[in-house]
């Protein structure tokens, strides 16, 4: 399939088609370089604390104490 | 002593490339007479210092006396956490007192959170350069 065949028939798509067929060959491109980004369906793990706020305090709590003392 | 140490972000995941770029750093932890040498992750968005349990076994810390529970977000939520201080180095910037939340969990980075690891030093940002730097807080706070 040509170039000018492969466009006319993207068009034809709708455009939710169009927006993955892009994201496809944007990851496709991406990945070949070694620069890939986030894959659809893998899980990538957080380990950031957000908004443990009660943690905070109390261990500056303990801080403050261990100044203190020394 | 020197008041600025500049680091690279490093490669995180060679799969990933350039994406992976995340700011971490080599930092020298003691407690008592035992120190280890470890990459951290400088985390604006985690309002904690977190030690990994090998990293605490491995300075000779003890669970059982460390009797400061604290209770973690996230993926740390089900594990349990207590409050344990150490000293740290970062190259030639004065040492400083760090407490930590030392987790059960061992599939996390050694993590610099808000408290304390940002309220001691200064850090300035330089993602389009790969670069950021760590700087000894300013002795006249805002």
């Amino acid at each position: 399939m040509s170039l000018t065949e492969l466009l006319d028939t993207a068009r034809t798509m709708c455009r939710a088609d169009r927006i993955r067929l892009v994201q496809c060959l944007v990851d496709d491109l991406a990945r070949e370089e070694g620069i890939s980004s986030l894959e659809d369906g893998h899980a990538y793990p957080i380990s950031t604390p957000l908004h443990a706020f009660d943690a905070a305090a109390t261990m500056l709590a303990a801080l403050g104490k261990t100044n203190t003392e020394t | 002593m020197a008041q600025a140490e500049e680091f690279p972000f490093i490669v995180a995941d060679p799969a990933f490339g350039e994406v992976s770029r995340l700011p971490y750093m080599p930092i020298t932890l003691q407690l008592q007479q035992r120190s280890v040498s470890v990459s951290a992750l400088l985390d604006t968005g985690s309002a904690v210092n977190v030690l990994p349990y090998d990293a605490g076994l491995r300075l000779g810390a003890v669970w059982e006396r460390q009797t400061t529970e604290v209770h973690l977000t996230g993926n740390l939520a089900n594990e349990p956490a207590r409050v344990l201080t150490l000293m740290g180095s970062i190259g030639n910037l004065p040492s400083v007192r760090l407490v930590f939340a030392w987790t059960r969990a061992a599939a996390v980075p050694v993590i610099l959170g808000q408290v304390n690891f940002f309220m001691e030093f200064d850090v300035c940002f330089y993602r389009s350069r790969f670069l950021f730097e760590v700087n000894a807080k300013s002795v006249t706070q805002v």
